[in-house]
């Protein structure tokens, strides 16, 4: 509970300094975003009223105060190309990345966790080396390369499956999975292949504790023994590295949406960045860290919850 | 206290260096030979990689173009080559800045423990929230696109990697017993840094090295394939991916060559990461 | 028994009768370990035993049979304790749970108890193997248990079922002598209330004779010796057991130098204490403290040599750490005739310490050159090379050691190095913390007489911290006793030992198992 306390006061001081990092690093360095909207020739009065009109003529703490405030109330401002509300804007876009970045991690867990098991448990036999040899290629796959390869296989050769573009799940569910089964796999495999070295060198770990030892001294025959007491302990650091690579996860969808023209956040954020549209990308951006710090939090809870040793300090 | 554990297993002896190290060959060859690419094409390209030639495209693999040329007739054996270069000087910038960043860090709050320790800890599990991609992306919002920004962003984003590495590895050389033994030789803290914990730490910042040059590889492809990288015309990876993509129902073996040497390089470097892992496991030392 | 085609263990041929206890001695790599495994077939991958080994009640060959036929034999005909009881049990699991594992799963389904009633009783068998409130121990995480009372799980474990075998691999090796006896007394108290037998592994003579009725005696993977213990240890007839046998006494004191006239003092200890903060409980919860010394006194003169004595706990290594200079009191001085502790920077204190790992207190990545002349004010002139030469030829290493690296280097070499180098800057005081805990038998002695020599050669004060306290009465002349940072008791060795004042000091030796 102490714990659970501690955390989530670090994670509220966390997003309070990254909104600031965020905002500073956008506002503070060259770029007026009215000289972007008016282009580099126009007048100084015209300007000067474009910059009181979207506040920017304040001075910058008190514009930091001013959004981080909007923040608060899911408040984003108003961009200043397109003059719609950010929020909304964001809002829309962050389910889809969800969609993706969820589907992903199913993908990679459903992978990696027999793979990254057998793997242990046969490393002194060839599919053990096989099963290694695939994972260390996997691994040396851009998540788009993955993308690329699966369209050229399941869209253009075998034409099974749509090469791009994305249908709310409201609208038809079946057309939507269609649209997110090869972006999911291209995020999940890579990943997979990642999480499956960590599993196996955790199952790898737990397999030379003594404590598996004592338990086939007791009565208990080689794979029961694994999963009734190496597992749970292999679970420990594995849950770790599964949290970190949701976030790679996330912050991966920005370049699978990209491949698939997915209309997600990294979609959002690419465009702005190309517009040149700042109040967007330090929405989309804020939104992708919280997130990700969010994640690391919920994953350190996690820990202790399946750690007695570090429950009981 | 004298212990009965199993013994360990005899080092498999004899065979060759291959036969004994096959991740650390593998990777040594892959890596080499980007390098050799990479190193080549400062001296010598089959074509200009940057030259367009309407006439010329879409050429099929043989003939003038060992691997054809590309939409706008480029040769792309020539572009692949300097791709390696693009790909090796955003590595090595960036993981170098990272080293001599996170390092220094790493170790000092290593040695003196404590407040400053755990600081560290703090500024690098927040610095992990920013990931490369997103780094590069504020980075090109701002200063728009060049390969300056892009290896600032994978440099600073590896940085925390090295100073928890390198913070670990110093806790662990500052809890053995030698240390107290130099203190007691009167050594300075200076010199137990330089004597006795780089040396020490030497090992697992190497392996790093390698991991965090492998994932720079991956930032950069991926940067350079959403456009903010490395900007055209300057070959890499990354945008060769992006230019062929267009072309999958046509001439699919365009996105094939780029995709391998991407693939092919950062497998090298991940097997280079665990060969030398292996080969520094303190636990194998002695048994040879 | 082979690994990858090379032997390890050659021509193993016992027999261990209905409530009989038989020992396996040996040192490190003589091949005891893996015997007892291979019995159970636990053997690591990569590890092949061939012969026969059969159990009463097993009907099949224990050394052909598969994990299926042998997982039946495993915790019900035969049980097996491990050495390291910190890391024998599952943390993540509780310690009742883990011993009623072993009630749940063997005999037919049907009879198979049911989750409660096999806590309960791996409650009970807790509680006859005396741990202390055994329901909250049956709750406990193991990492929330000491180490004694760990092994004590382990063993419930092991004899849930009543086997008629219990395999014991160094299962107290880990442990404090005083928990060692009640954990020794327990097994055999079991072995002869209810017959099992026992086959007992360790390095340690003494022991094994105080607890078994008939002993193994292997080296190299062959068995050298067997016979009644009585037998073995009076008549020993190969060469290697007679040379364990008397590298194992330590019962007739190391040469002692003549006492110096007129000793002076070298180092004085006033009113040592240590506390440690413990983490805060709450942000204004009052700041706990631990204390690891209190208020201890300590003199040491030239020519004296003094051994500490105490169980893990004790604040022994506190307090070399503290007379090093290693670490400040929070109270108390330290006097250093010879000047003080190692400011950072500052030349050789006079003082210096040979630590008890001599694989951590040598830097893998430095020659032994440079190790022995680190404490050397001109480490790399050719005077320095000299004195090394001479500190090794001192130590009884010869002169190539010193272009070699600690790795290739046995542990009593290493040890050696250790000592070489503690000696360089001619210190007039030397501190060992347990300098022979983590040697075999064998070169113990050895160690011990280098230490003892140049101490005597050179008129220094030596100054032992141990848990052993036959390095004491071998090398010491006086000797302090420790508990939780206290001093029980102190005195000569010879009158502490004839005549024990403190009841710790009695409890401590009753512990410790005499050869006879």
């Amino acid at each position: 509970m102490r714990v659970f306390l501690r955390r989530t006061a670090a994670l509220l001081v966390s997003a309070v300094i990254a909104s600031f990092v965020v905002f500073a690093f956008l506002s503070v360095l060259p770029g007026d975003p009215a000289e972007v909207v008016l282009g580099t020739n126009a007048g100084t009065q015209e300007l000067a009223a474009l910059r009181h009109s979207f506040g920017t003529d304040r001075p910058l703490v008190v514009q930091y105060a001013d959004w981080a405030q909007g923040l608060l109330h899911g408040d984003f401002g108003v961009s200043y190309i397109s003059h719609d509300a950010i929020g909304p804007r964001i809002g829309d876009r962050l389910g889809v990345t969800c969609w993706l970045a969820l589907g992903g991690m199913a993908v990679a867990v459903l992978f990696a966790l027999p793979a990254g098991v057998l793997a242990a448990a046969w490393h002194r036999r060839p599919a053990g080396a096989v099963l290694s040899a695939v994972s260390q290629a996997g691994i040396a796959v851009p998540a788009f390369l993955a993308g690329i390869l699966l369209v050229y296989v399941f869209a253009v050769r075998a034409g099974a499956l749509p090469a791009g573009g994305y249908t709310p799940l409201a609208e038809d569910p079946a057309a939507w999975a269609r649209h997110l089964v090869l972006p999911c796999l291209s995020l999940g495999l890579v990943q997979g292949a990642v999480l499956t070295r960590y599993v196996r060198s955790a199952v790898l770990t737990v397999l030379h504790q003594d404590f598996l030892r004592t338990a086939r001294a007791r009565g208990r025959r080689q794979w029961p023994a694994l999963w009734r007491h190496g597992l749970p302990n292999a679970a420990v650091p594995v849950l770790t590295v599964l949290g970190l690579q949701l976030s790679t996860v996330l912050v991966g969808a920005v370049v699978v949406e990209r491949v698939f023209v997915i209309p997600g956040l990294g979609d959002l954020l690419l465009q702005s960045v190309a517009d040149r549209d700042l109040l967007v990308v330090q929405g989309v951006v804020i939104v992708l860290v919280v997130a990700v710090l969010v994640v690391n939090v919920v994953t350190d809870l996690l820990y202790h919850l399946l750690d007695p040793r570090l429950r009981s300090r | 206290m004298p212990s009965s554990r199993t013994s360990p297993l005899p080092g498999r002896r004899g065979g060759t260096f291959i036969a004994r190290r096959p991740a650390l060959t593998a990777g040594g060859i892959l890596v080499t030979l980007v390098l050799a690419l990479a190193l080549l094409s400062l001296l010598w390209t089959p074509y200009d990689p940057t030259h367009v030639d309407a006439a010329q495209r879409l050429l099929p693999p043989g003939g003038g173009h060992v691997l054809g040329t590309d939409q706008f007739g480029r040769d792309v054996a020539s572009r692949l080559m300097t791709g390696a270069r693009t790909t090796v000087f955003v590595g090595v910038v960036a993981v170098g800045f990272a080293v001599v960043i996170g390092v220094p860090m790493g170790l000092a709050a290593g040695m003196s423990g404590g407040p400053l320790s755990a600081l560290l800890m703090r500024v690098s599990d927040f610095l992990l929230a920013f990931p490369a991609l997103l780094l590069a992306i504020m980075l090109a919002a701002v200063y728009g696109t060049s390969t300056l920004t892009a290896m600032v962003a994978i440099g600073v984003a590896s940085a925390p990697g090295f100073a928890r590495v390198a913070r670990a590895a110093t806790l662990r050389v500052m809890a053995a017993e030698y240390v107290d033994a130099a203190r007691l030789a009167g050594r300075t803290r200076t010199a137990i840094a330089l004597r006795h914990v780089l040396p020490n730490i030497r090992d697992v910042v190497i392996v790093q090295a390698s991991v965090a040059f492998a994932t720079a590889v991956l930032a950069e492809a991926a940067l350079s394939y959403l456009g903010l990288g490395t900007p055209p015309p300057t070959p890499s990876w990354g945008r060769m991916l992006l230019d062929s993509q267009e072309l999958l129902f046509s001439r699919p073996e365009l996105c094939l060559w780029p995709g391998l040497a991407v693939a092919a390089a950062v497998l090298g470097l991940n097997l280079l990461g665990d060969g030398l892992r292996d080969r520094f496991d303190p636990t194998l030392e002695g048994v040879r | 028994m082979e690994a990858g085609g090379t032997p390890l263990v050659r021509g193993v041929g016992f027999t261990v009768g209905r409530g009989e206890r038989v020992g396996i001695i040996g040192e490190s790599g003589s091949g005891k370990t893996l015997t007892a495994l291979a019995l159970l077939g636990l053997l690591g991958e990569g590890l092949r035993a061939g012969g026969s080994a059969r159990l009463a009640g097993a009907p099949f060959d224990l050394l052909g049979a598969g994990d299926r036929e042998l997982s039946t034999v495993r915790g019900r005909l035969a049980g097996m304790v491990f050495q390291e009881p910190m890391t024998a049990l599952n943390p993540v699991m509780r310690t009742g749970a883990q011993v009623a594992e072993a009630l749940r799963l063997h005999g037919p389904r049907s009879e198979r108890p049911g989750r409660d009633a096999a806590r309960a009783t791996a409650v009970e068998l807790l509680g006859r193997l005396r741990l202390p409130d055994p329901a909250r121990a049956a709750r406990a995480y193991p990492h929330q248990l000491s180490g004694g009372q760990r092994q004590r799980a382990v063993l419930a474990g092991a004899l849930a079922n009543d086997p008629a075998l219990l395999i014991c691999d160094e299962p107290t090796t880990a442990l404090d002598v005083t928990v060692q006896k009640e954990i020794v007394d327990l097994i055999t108290g079991v072995s002869d209330e209810r017959g099992t037998a026992v086959l007992y592994i360790s390095h340690d003579l003494a022991l094994v004779a105080s607890v078994c009725h008939r002993v193994l005696v292997m080296h190299d993977g062959r068995i050298v010796e067997s016979g009644p213990v009585e037998q073995v240890l009076r008549q020993p007839e190969h060469p290697y057991t007679q040379a364990l046998l008397s590298a194992s006494d330590l019962s007739v004191p190391a040469p002692r130098p003549p006492a110096p006239a007129e000793p002076r003092t070298l180092l004085r200890a006033r009113g040592l204490t240590r506390r440690y903060a413990r983490p805060r409980r709450g942000l204004l919860g009052p700041r706990a403290h631990f204390t690891a010394l209190e208020d201890l006194d300590l003199e040491l003169r030239a020519g004296a040599r003094v051994g500490v004595v105490g169980e893990s706990g004790s604040g022994k290594t506190t307090l070399l750490r503290l007379l090093s200079g290693l670490d400040r009191p929070t109270s108390g001085t330290v006097e250093n005739a010879a000047g003080d502790g190692p400011r950072d920077g500052a030349p050789g204190s006079g003082l210096q310490v040979v630590f008890q790992d001599p694989m951590g207190s040598l830097d893998p990545r430095m020659r032994v050159r440079d190790i022995v002349a680190e404490p050397l004010p001109d480490r790399r002139s050719p005077a320095a090379a000299d004195r090394v030469a001479e500190l090794l030829a001192d130590v009884g290493l010869p002169a190539e050691a010193a272009g070699r690296y600690p790795h290739q280097f046995s542990g009593g070499q290493r040890q050696r190095i250790a000592i070489a180098r503690a000696l360089a800057p001619r210190p007039s005081v030397l501190l060992a913390d347990e300098p022979v805990s983590a040697l075999d038998v064998s070169v113990r002695a050895q160690v011990l007489d280098v230490l003892s020599r140049v101490t005597a050669e050179r008129d220094m004060a030596l100054c032992i911290v141990t848990h052993d306290l036959g390095v004491v009465r071998y090398l010491c002349d006086e000797v302090v006793v420790m508990r939780e940072g206290r001093v029980v008791e102190r005195g000569p060795v010879e009158r502490v030992w004839e005549a024990p004042g403190h009841p710790y000091t009695r409890q401590l030796l009753d512990a410790v198992p005499v050869l006879r």
